[in-house]
């Protein structure tokens, strides 16, 4: 299901460094949406590509969404094209999807951040102090460039640490005097993440009380490809940000459906031929490798898809 | 038991079709959720996006996720009462009341934009003011503030609704019913229901948990996209139009349903026997990605089915046809044998 983009306008850009800015996106109209604390924003960057960066605020009511990105020369173009942004343009951009939201039943929140990883705690670190939590933040990086914003939030609970090796020699001694019941979120380098929960492993804390993946399934893009329809004789084109069932409906070739989200098997359709990339919830594993059915609504394929319709 | 109660007691055992001061008043057959459009009983995964009008041979229903009908006063009348006499009907784990505001604040912005007449959040300078006009009511409050509702959040907006309101908690990859506020329950408890998680929750029900209905129910849940609402259409049969049937309020209402399905008035069942619709809706919300899960009762009785012959069919079909493991679990052991007769008599 394709919804619909948000029109966002460059309100005010803060450069923190050479290398990381911040901007405040406010809407072209209406109000924003509110979002999960840790949430991220897909920004459209070329027509239908899209980065996504962390929301730092709380979530509630927000006037505008800040985002703080770092320049990746190396990366595939979107943090350069984010950097050169003015004030006053106009991006596009999807509703803030949650990856990494706190657990709300957890006695304490200990958020662990490395780098420009610091920002989704950022937006943590504010929400628990809106709700009055316990909670605890260790920002580790050679420039700590959100610290004035971690520190408005998290007061005296804030501690910084200048590098990977200082912070490591503090890692276990913080495992270890937190109380039963406290959850760890840590956003960084993978290596980082990695040392994180082998430490969190020895120190004897149970994986689920360990917070780094994302864990919410979101319906990601994919590559475009073209469908053919073997009764009809019709050829349609998907594009990245559109499903099968999406664009048989926009060509005007309509298939039954229902939830849209690849769990109820209503729009369950006969593959005549095709790469399918099985995305959905509700086919069993043999069903999947006969590759003679498929859920249109969310599944994809590789190169030309032929659906008996 | 009160003189009230007694009163309204026997003069519902002497003419059925009297309205009690518990029971919800019929809905019209033009805007009610006919639930077998589809003739389907298999248990499945049977949700779909809310707020798409769905035809029915009758009329339509749908563009709306929340109810306010000829019954409001009404539902929001009996639900306060039953609050009042037993307050753990509405029962919230300490950890969710992020998430009660959160559902307030949800509840109050789709009620103010489904029915601008009725109802309005304003945002003031400081905070917020919830008009009421329905029921005269109007509150200003501060978000996070408890002091300026003067009880809990859901607590709050559950008084107002005609909805039956859960929150649930994704956690440790599973959801947690962590609060209730229900007052309407069709045969389940919810003071029992509070802090189990989904599968607990439907360990009762025949088949689904081996097919993985249960499984795939509570992935879709806890994955919607934020902010958007899915609806299903669960229903029933039931004597009579009293709304709370919870477990918890066995001894107020089996007594008489069961001396009713003992000698049945075969004059007057057209009336006595009604279908139930518990149109449910459910979204993550905004704040907290806590899942809102509302379920608003509605009936109509079985001589508004006779009147719409293909419900009367599609009925007819799904009473005949149901699976045996289903037969006692959808009470057609019971209702079948007065549902059949009366209807087919009447097409």
């Amino acid at each position: 299901m394709t919804r619909e983009l948000m029109q966002l306008v460059v309100d005010g850009i803060v450069e923190h460094s050479a290398e990381v800015r911040t901007l405040a996106l406010v809407p072209a109209g209406g109000d924003l949406p509110g979002y999960v604390p840790g949430s991220n924003l897909p920004v459209e960057w070329r027509t239908g590509r899209f980065n996504s960066y962390s929301l730092t605020g709380d979530g509630f009511e927000p006037a505008a969404y800040t985002i703080s990105v770092r320049r990746q020369p190396d990366g595939d173009g979107g943090s350069l094209w984010m950097h050169q942004l003015r004030v006053g343009q106009t991006i596009r951009a999807r509703q803030p999807v949650s990856e990494f939201p706190p657990v709300w039943s957890a006695r304490r929140h200990l958020l662990l951040a490395g780098g420009i990883g610091v920002t989704p705690i950022v937006s943590h670190a504010r929400s628990h102090a809106r709700w009055n939590h316990d909670f605890e933040v260790h920002y580790v990086a050679r420039d700590h460039v959100l610290a004035a914003e971690l520190a408005a939030a998290a007061g005296d609970k804030l501690h910084l640490h200048g590098s990977r090796s200082d912070f490591a020699t503090t890692l276990t001694d913080l495992l270890v005097r937190q109380p039963v019941g406290t959850h760890l979120y840590v956003c960084g380098p993978e290596s980082m993440i990695d040392a994180v929960r082998e430490a969190a492993l020895a120190a004897c804390w149970p994986s689920t009380r360990v917070h780094s993946e994302p864990f919410a399934v979101t319906l990601a893009p994919g590559e475009p490809f073209t469908v053919r329809t073997s009764r009809s004789g019709r050829r349609v084109q998907v594009a990245p940000d559109e499903t099968v069932l999406s664009a048989l409906d926009a060509a005007g070739l309509s298939v039954r459906s229902q939830c849209r989200r690849g769990f109820c098997g209503e729009c369950l359709t006969g593959v005549v031929s095709g790469d399918v990339i099985h995305r959905d919830d509700y086919l069993e594993a043999a069903d999947r490798d006969a590759g003679e059915q498929m859920l249109i609504c969310v599944s994809r394929a590789r190169g030309e898809l032929v659906l008996d319709l | 038991m009160t003189a009230s109660e007694s009163e309204s007691e026997s003069e519902s055992e002497t003419r059925m079709n009297v309205l009690a001061d518990d029971e919800y008043e019929n809905s019209r057959i033009e805007d009610f959720p006919f639930p077998l459009e589809k003739a389907s009983i298999e248990p499945r995964v049977d949700v779909e996006p809310a707020l798409a009008p769905r035809s029915t041979a009758a009329g339509t229903w749908g563009g709306r996720a929340l109810l306010v009908n000829h019954n409001y006063e009404r539902c929001v009348r009996i639900r306060s009462r039953i609050l009042d006499r037993d307050p753990v009907r509405f029962t919230s784990l300490p950890h969710m009341l992020p998430a009660q505001w959160d559902a307030m604040l949800f509840l109050m912005r789709r009620l103010g934009s489904e029915y601008p007449d009725d109802f309005a959040l304003t945002r003031r300078a400081d905070g917020w003011l919830w008009t009421n006009r329905r029921l005269g009511l109007e509150r200003e409050f501060a978000f996070g503030d408890l002091s300026s509702l003067g009880m809990e959040p859901l607590e709050y907006i559950g008084r107002q609704v005609q909805e039956d309101l859960l929150l649930l908690d994704h956690r440790s990859a599973r959801l947690y019913v962590d609060t209730v506020l229900v007052t309407f329950s069709m045969g389940w408890s919810p003071t029992f229901v509070v802090g189990m998680n989904f599968h607990e929750v439907h360990g009762t029900v025949p088949r689904v948990m081996d097919d993985g209905t249960v499984d795939r129910s509570e992935r879709f849940l806890s994955t919607m996209p934020i902010g958007e609402l899915y609806r299903r259409n669960p229903w029933a049969f039931q004597i009579g139009g009293r709304l709370d049937r919870s477990k918890d309020a066995f001894p107020e209402w089996t007594p008489k349903a069961d001396a009713y399905l003992a000698d049945p008035r075969l004059d007057t069942v057209g009336t006595d026997v009604r279908m139930r619709s518990e149109l449910s809706h459910f979204v993550r919300l905004p704040l907290t990605g806590a899942v809102l899960y509302t379920i608003s009762v509605q009936s109509i009785s079985l001589e508004q089915i006779a009147s719409v012959p293909e419900w009367s069919a599609s009925s007819m079909r799904v009473i005949k046809e149901v699976p045996d493991d289903l037969v006692h679990h959808k009470g057609f052991h019971v209702y079948g044998p007065l549902v059949l007769p009366y209807l087919e008599r009447s097409s």
